[in-house]
């Protein structure tokens, strides 16, 4: 097998493929407005026609680059390209103010492939354990595994949780659109033959990740971005490199490990990390005044949830965040289902895009040390010129798919709804990932009452099952749980 | 004990969808102060809604007249409803995207394109 898994990754294909997506998705980080998922949505009807691994490597050379991208604005123009590089500005752009642009984004980029680097060596140590215990997992396992997914990411994302969990059920029911995959029963269809196979998940990820995104974007259209300076070298020295090695470690490891839980994504484990590095520092006075652990901290971090987001996606199915949501619908177009059976199935797959994750985030550190000049034109495209083009990709991703006019209309009607859904504070991704594991949950439910013969008493009985449910139940309980001690609290001190 | 068919998850569902609307509902009426409007027809979001019917517009189009001419169009459209004045631009981008996608899309990936029904 370790042949093969060479001759797929050191394919030409495959290698312009990881290329191809690496330097699309630092575009996309990059630019203010466009986001990972958006990116990784919009190529992946590009895909369709390609080799499973080729395709999925693509994607994961995006989303890979994206995470990464978002340092360059959050360093050149104060303004993060993405959420996760939020935290890479407080640091980063005072380098710029001083005049040292070019060793900010030097340090991040090293930062991000270092990060990327270690949560891939610990996606190749754990995966593989993880999806061996998994195959043990059965319907109760699997549904408590989903609830856990769902109501994780429903409390987490969002300002409230209660339109967090608004927008999980939503997917939930959009979810359940179509014949019911136990009985055959068609549910919500209303008659209609193009809604009995249940909602494409493409054109309602594209509307609204992308579309409504393009419509939020066209109110404020003709503000005026900040001026960006030409950089000059991106290479960091040696004494920088001395410096930043041991936070590269450690918020690498601390950004795997926050990355693989479901629901923990980019933009908090680098403020983890930026908040931990703080605290270990000999000087925490200067963070915040343009050092480099400051800048590599979070860079680190972010970079590190992409291998970590992939361990609970490849092992058991459950994405973690939008992002690898989206790869989860990629999987599926190619008929690889994520879980441990992947494992057994498709084992040289599998190890071809650990590898191929690996390379991503190597031809990340080559592109992001010597492309800087590229990027920075990139980033310099007028948002005028470039939304109709998204809508135009939006449209044609949809259509391509299915070669179907209806799924273009099933993308708009998405779009325009998450963007009422944005503006009233409702988050997305919620919706996303209780859409693809809303069939997961119901089926699996259902299965384990057939299982017991009705017996809800199967959810308690399992002990791993009844793991994953408690989880989820205190995941949700969490806030109010607070609010009481808080509460309490507050009598006691008055 | 019967086991739960095809109604019983809808039925789970809309229950917990009531019981969050009425807590939002309540929890919105209690802080009053906290109110904030959520604009959605004013000037800005004017802009937001003539895109989408030149969207819709396109959409027709695609499937009258097919992905090459329809999109050639809606591109220069929206480029100058954006206020693009610049004729460079206004050549190059739309026959610039549109061959690359078509590029792509049909000799490269050999994807199917919308086809007009006129033409």
């Amino acid at each position: 097998m370790f042949s093969t898994v060479l001759g797929n990754v050191f394919s030409i294909p495959t290698l312009m493929a990881i290329f191809a997506g690496v330097v699309m998705g630092i575009s996309f980080g990059a630019m203010p407005g466009l986001t990972s998922t958006m990116g990784i949505a919009l190529l992946m009807p590009l895909t369709f026609a390609m080799k499973p691994e080729i395709g999925i490597l693509l994607l994961i050379g995006i989303f890979v680059g994206a995470i990464y991208g978002g340092s360059i604005t959050a360093i050149l123009i104060n303004t993060p390209g993405t959420p996760s590089a939020a935290a890479t500005l407080l640091d980063g752009y005072p380098f710029t103010l001083k005049g040292e642009a070019g060793r900010a984004l030097g340090i991040a980029t090293v930062a991000s492939a270092g990060g990327g680097i270690i949560s891939g060596v610990i996606l190749i140590l754990i995966a593989p354990l993880l999806a061996e215990f998994a195959l043990r997992f059965s319907a109760p396992e699997i549904f408590g595994l989903a609830l856990f997914g769902i109501s994780i990411i429903a409390s987490i994302s969002g300002d409230s949780l209660v339109k967090g969990l608004m927008s999980g059920t939503l997917g939930l029911i959009l979810s359940l659109i179509g014949m019911d995959n136990i009985t055959g029963y068609a549910r919500f269809t209303f008659g209609s033959t193009f809604l009995s196979g249940g909602l494409a998940f493409i054109p309602v990820l594209v509307g609204l990740f992308a579309l409504s995104q393009c419509f939020v974007s066209i109110e404020d259209i003709f503000e005026k971005r900040a001026e960006i300076n030409k950089i000059t070298r991106a290479l960091p020295t040696k004494e920088d490199l001395k410096t930043i090695w041991p936070t590269i470690l450690r918020a690498g490891v601390m950004g795997t490990f926050i990355g693989s839980i479901p629901g923990a994504g980019g933009d908090i484990s680098a403020f983890v990390s930026y908040d931990m590095e703080k605290r270990v520092s000999k000087h925490p006075e200067k963070f915040g005044t343009g050092i480099p652990e400051g800048v590599a901290a979070p860079e680190a971090s972010n970079n590190g949830t992409t291998g970590g987001a992939l361990i609970p996606l490849l092992t058991l199915g459950i994405p973690g965040d939008s992002n690898t949501a989206v790869l989860l619908g990629a999987f599926m177009v190619h008929n690889l289902i994520p879980g441990p059976q992947l494992f057994v199935d498709h084992a040289p797959t599998v190890y071809t895009i650990f590898a191929g994750f690996m390379i991503a985030n190597i031809v990340m550190l080559i592109l992001g040390l010597s492309g800087q000049r590229l990027f920075v034109k990139v980033v310099s495209i007028p948002k005028q010129v470039l939304i109709p083009s998204i809508i135009v990709l939006c449209t044609v991703g949809s259509f391509a798919i299915n070669n179907n006019f209806k799924d273009i209309m099933v993308m708009l009607v998405a779009g325009v709804i998450g963007y009422f859904l944005t503006k009233g504070g409702f988050p997305l991704s919620p919706i996303v990932l209780a859409l693809i594991l809303g069939p997961m949950a119901e089926g699996n439910f259902r299965r384990s009452l057939v299982m017991s013969q009705g017996s809800y008493a199967i959810f308690v009985q399992r002990p791993m099952a009844a793991a994953f449910i408690a989880v989820a139940a205190i995941a949700l309980l969490y806030p109010i749980i607070k609010a009481i001690i808080v509460n309490v609290r507050r009598k006691e001190a008055s | 004990m019967g086991v739960p068919g095809p109604g019983y998850f809808p039925r789970i569902l809309s229950l917990i969808v009531i019981l969050l609307a009425a807590i939002e509902l309540i929890s919105s009426y209690r802080d009053k102060e906290e109110e904030e409007e959520i604009k959605l027809f004013a000037k800005e979001n004017a802009r937001v809604w003539v895109s989408l019917g030149f969207i819709i517009l396109y959409f027709i189009g695609l499937s009258y007249l097919g992905f090459i001419i329809s999109t050639i169009i809606f591109m220069l459209v929206m480029l100058m409803y954006f206020r693009i004045r610049n004729i460079i631009v206004l050549v190059a981008v739309p026959i610039g995207l549109t061959t690359f996608l078509y590029f792509i899309f049909t000799i490269l990936l050999k994807v199917q394109l919308p086809i007009g029904k006129l033409l």
